[in-house]
């Protein structure tokens, strides 16, 4: 009994991070077409970044943000310097991405080594929460972690369906011509949907970071992690993300937890299931 | 048609004059008076950290002879692995067929080490000296008579660990919790051997996937009715287990694997006090209050290049160590297909740093284990204490899977 | 046609001759020739994907890893000669092709990409975990090398030219497919599929045909490396490996089946000669993709094509 409520706990809570880490991609795509296959990378700079910079400062959040901003500006920057031109090649976009991926992980295995990385996480939620009744206490990081998707995921929603620039972003994805002829700057509308999506991803790094170690190889896993929450949820959609969170997150650790050697397996044999009924995802458009 | 005809005169007359550049340029270029040794390194990939360490080790032990055997000069040839076998083979292939190496010296992981150990089959005229990898199955699984190991496998790091923990620590009933690989099966392995012999039995095992990063599943299934928890884990995934014991309240003594409390870990800014006090552990290299002549000079040297003793400078020191006293014994001859050299290296004897070491016949070593305890340095910090130097650790003749129970090691 | 044949009939003697005419035989054989001829063949079953149904695959690894992992297990572990082991090898990784195609089909472009890599990348992660069928990250060493009519395969020439004749004989037969009617249809498909389908053309079977054929060229591909390498461990199946060989399509030319080759030769060359300057020498062979992608995206045989279209325009306007 201790073991599967500790389980789902974990799983609830790293779906909390996957979901972080899945909706700058999904979002990006969503609105652009354009598919980011150095999402992990992304990540795992950011864990760099966001762990050297609380070192120094000795401070979580300002790691954090540092995370979240140098990873907007990066990605913005690859989106100008490589992707623009060709944003409505959605192969040759993700093959070039894919290249930003094996560059970046070198430049960053030559500049932080092949060591795994923790930063620490700010005193004020590092304590424990006990369990009544099981003996055990879990920690209260983690379930912060999770209360801060959900923040994200309202914050999401509410801008894309409600807002003004919601419309706007919506609009100029349909039919850029004519809203560019409204005197919209479409181009900087797709900049700063970039660079959104890439400050989503630092933030994601910044906070995973702290809940799980971090190095080489990092980026290949939470590759794989994204990869596997969009194709279950729906690319594009930000309650496919959350859905598909939950599934991988919740079954991943289940698997891990009761049947270590087939964990692997287990999570694909899922995505493969629910691809065999929807290929589009579960809350996907139909491509 | 006939215009065909005269371009394939062409051709063959271009590939000719290829054939006969190729042919002049061929000859090795072999100099009579060097001996050259290919040097495999993990410096990329997750043993980056470590790396460096073995060749600081390696550059003692050339600086003691001055690199040179009987007026041969001794000349390393470095390559870098990413700790992967793959890489590990296609590097060693290079060393030995490109550069015509006489000796391999590497290489760093026990999974490279075992294709490494297989790969020295196809190569009789090479011999190959293993640098720190701990595999046991390359050693004593289908040995290769021109493959050398001078440190011993990862159960042997183990060596009188599992005795202490039942006789002197009283300890009855253990759970282990372990990384799912090779070397943690090892090494839980020959904590287990012991253990179990002495009369103390395995109630539970939990063996999360290696890259988890996350033990808190595997904490929560861990049995409450134990005397002691086995974790063979290391680096950050033991400040990781460590941290997490603390967070989840897990209020059981720990016996180390044989990384699981060396200097790093125990340096780390994490919040792991409470989980790592008084935890025992084991393996080749000495706690800081071990002291013999031999050790103090080698610690000094270390000193004076940067570092101190840890398991990548003290096994590359002594494997380095090793390899050359076999060239200065028979003066650097590799005649007749190093046969007189192998031999010296398969009956070697000398008193390294840390304790005396021999060779049994699968040419594995047989050396000292090292056993010590974590206790408080008294101003908030941690420190070790030696409980005790097992001398004349062999290797077993079992490669070691999953440690489920004390039936998985009999 | 005949400019065609010639060009054929010299690279083919290039080849054999080959190792006479390298310096450093033995390395540049083994490390250089065999090592291209092996990727070359992987890479060849993703172009050939690509050139007839327009798809990019990252699961060829896949199909090569189940290959080549039954291969080394049962010959390792088992003790079945290689006489049984290899057929079932290259059937069970073709058969595997059947479940993934029946899923990856249904989609197109990046999903398709996606999904592939997915699957790839799952692969790694159950080889990584699954101790006791693959042995974990240290992989199945010390696979025996094939001896077929006595002549034993472990040494440097004789296994050059095994894969250079498998090479061969594997091209030829893509060459000869994309001629005959299922071929041609496959085109048909990859141009216009809802086309195909009003004029009366399942077109389902028809690419999973190709699929299929495509992870058989794949599961052969793997039992290759797994004699070359003597050794299969997760990384043969990791996502760098995968880039790997999207560099190799995508620099030698995704559109041709020749590029496959030229992609493999000269990756091996230039990551042979580069890694003396830099261990981070992966690193220089992304920005070499990322370059060619950017500035010629159908590859070196593409810039070729590119030229001698150019210079036949010419031509063509002064006479």
């Amino acid at each position: 009994m201790t073991q599967f409520i500790f389980t789902f706990l974990n799983g609830l809570t790293l779906a909390g991070l996957y979901f972080l880490v899945a909706s700058g991609l999904t979002l990006i795509f969503g609105l652009m077409r354009v598919i980011n296959l150095a999402h992990g990378a992304f990540y795992l700079l950011a864990g760099y970044v966001s762990w050297t910079i609380a070192d120094k400062t000795d401070n979580w959040f300002y790691g954090a943000v540092a995370g979240a901003l140098t990873l907007g500006v990066f990605g913005t920057l690859v989106y100008v310097l490589l992707l623009r031109k060709f944003q409505y090649e959605e192969l040759r976009v993700a093959l070039i991405t894919l290249g930003v991926s094996l560059v970046l992980a070198q430049a960053m295995l030559a500049i932080f080594g092949g060591d795994y990385y923790q930063t620490n996480s700010p005193e004020s939620v590092s304590f424990s929460v006990p369990i009544p009744g099981l003996g055990l206490s879990y920690p209260f990081f983690r379930i912060f972690v999770l209360i801060l998707a959900i923040i994200v995921a309202v914050g999401l929603w509410v801008f894309i369906s409600k807002t003004r620039y919601g419309a706007i972003i919506r609009a100029g994805v349909d039919d850029t011509t004519m809203v560019s002829a409204l005197g919209i700057n479409v181009q900087a509308v797709f900049i700063w949907i970039f660079f959104l999506g890439s400050v989503l991803v630092g933030f994601a790094g910044s906070v995973g970071g702290t809940t799980n170690s971090f190095g080489m190889g990092t980026d290949g896993d939470y590759l794989l992690f994204s990869l596997q929450v969009v194709i279950i949820g729906g690319l594009g959609s930000i309650g496919g993300v959350a859905i598909g969170s939950f599934l991988v997150g919740v079954i991943g650790q289940f698997a891990t937890g009761y049947y270590p050697t087939f964990a692997g397996i287990i999570t694909f044999a899922m995505l493969i299931l629910i691809l065999a009924f929807r290929p589009q995802g579960i809350l996907g458009k139909k491509q | 048609m006939k215009a065909q005809r005269i371009s394939r005169t062409a051709i063959v007359g271009v590939v000719a004059g290829v054939l006969a550049a190729g042919l002049v340029t061929a000859p090795s270029s072999q100099a009579a008076g060097t001996i050259k040794i290919g040097y495999l390194n993990a410096t990329i990939g997750p043993f980056a950290g470590g790396a460096p360490q073995i060749t600081i080790g390696l550059n003692i032990a050339l600086k003691e002879i001055k690199s040179t055997v009987a007026g041969k000069k001794i000349v390393i040839l470095e390559e870098a692995t990413d700790a992967t076998p793959q890489l590990a083979l296609e590097k060693a292939k290079k060393l030995i067929e490109k550069d015509k190496v006489d000796i391999l010296f590497g290489p760093l992981s026990g999974d490279e080490g075992v294709a490494i150990a297989r790969l020295s089959k196809k190569y009789p005229k090479v011999t190959f000296i293993n640098t720190t990898g701990s595999a046991s199955e390359a050693t004593n699984q289908s040995p290769s008579k021109n493959f050398f190991r001078f440190h011993g496998d990862a159960a042997q790091w183990s060596g009188g660990v599992g005795e202490i923990a039942y006789k002197t620590l009283g300890y009855k009933k253990v759970a282990i919790i372990a990384d799912d690989y090779s070397f943690p099966y090892a090494n839980a392995g020959g904590f287990a051997t012991g253990f179990c012999k002495a009369g103390g039995t395995i109630v539970a095992a939990q063996w999360p996937a290696l890259g988890t990063k996350d033990y808190s599943s595997q904490i929560a299934a861990l049995p409450k009715d134990v005397d002691a928890i086995y974790a063979g884990l290391g680096g950050a995934d033991a400040v990781q287990f460590l941290k997490q014991a603390v967070q989840f309240g897990l209020k059981k003594p720990l016996i180390g694997g044989a990384i699981l409390v060396d200097g790093t870990v125990l340096g780390s800014k994490a919040d792991i006090g409470d989980a790592v006090l008084n935890t025992i552990a084991g393996g080749p290299v000495p706690d800081d209050s071990y002291s013999t002549p031999e050790y103090d000079k080698f610690k000094a040297q270390l000193k004076a290049a940067g570092t101190g003793p840890n398991i990548f400078s003290v096994l590359g020191y002594n494997s380095a160590k090793s390899m050359l006293a076999g060239l200065v014994a028979v003066k650097g001859d590799l005649s007749n297909n190093q046969a007189a050299y192998r031999k010296v290296l398969s009956t070697l004897k000398w008193n390294t740093p840390t304790g005396p070491l021999s060779m049994d016949k699968n040419r594995n070593a047989i050396v000292s284990n090292f056993i010590y305890q974590v206790v408080s340095d008294g101003k908030g910090g941690f420190a070790t204490k030696s409980l005790k130097r097992q001398d004349k650790v062999a290797q077993g003749t079992k490669v070691f899977g999953r440690v489920n129970t004390c039936a998985d090691v009999k | 046609m005949t400019r065609k044949r010639i060009m054929y009939a010299t690279v083919l003697i290039l080849a054999i001759i080959f190792p006479f005419i390298t310096p450093d035989p033995d390395f540049w054989v083994s490390s250089g020739g065999t090592r291209a001829l092996w990727l070359g063949v992987t890479a060849l079953s993703m172009s050939f994907l690509n050139r007839n149904l327009g798809l990019m695959s990252l699961g060829q690894l896949f199909f090569s890893g189940v290959a080549g992992y039954i291969v080394a297990i049962s010959s390792v572990t088992h003790n079945v000669k290689f006489g049984t082991s290899v057929p079932l090898a290259i059937l069970a990784g073709t058969l595997s092709g059947v479940i993934i195609g029946w899923i990856a089909l249904k989609t197109k472009g990046v999903y398709f990409l996606m999904l592939t890599l997915a699957v790839t990348l799952g692969l790694y992660s159950f080889a990584n975990q699954a101790q006791e069928i693959t042995r974990g990250h240290t992989g199945i060493n010390s696979i025996p090398s094939p001896i077929i009519f006595g002549m034993d395969f472990a040494y440097v020439k004789p296994l050059y030219y095994l894969f250079l004749g498998i090479a061969v004989v594997l091209f030829a037969l893509c060459k000869f497919l994309e001629k005959t009617s299922f071929g041609i249809a496959l085109k048909g498909v990859r141009d216009n599929e809802d086309r195909m389908i009003s004029m009366g053309y399942r077109t389902m079977p028809l690419k999973m045909i190709a699929f299929v054929f495509s992870s058989f060229l794949a599961s052969i591909a793997g039992v290759m490396g797994v004699f070359y390498v003597t050794n299969i461990s997760p990384d043969s199946v990791g996502l760098v490996r995968s880039i790997d060989l999207l560099v190799i399509v995508v620099v030698g030319g995704a559109t041709y089946l020749g590029g496959a080759f030229v992609g493999a030769i000269l990756i091996a060359v230039f990551e042979a000669i580069i890694q003396d300057f830099t261990q981070y020498y992966v690193g220089a062979t992304g920005i070499l993709f990322i370059v060619v992608l950017m500035l010629a995206p159908q590859g070196l045989m593409g810039i070729a094509a590119q030229v001698r279209a150019r210079r036949a325009k010419k031509t063509g306007a002064s006479a």
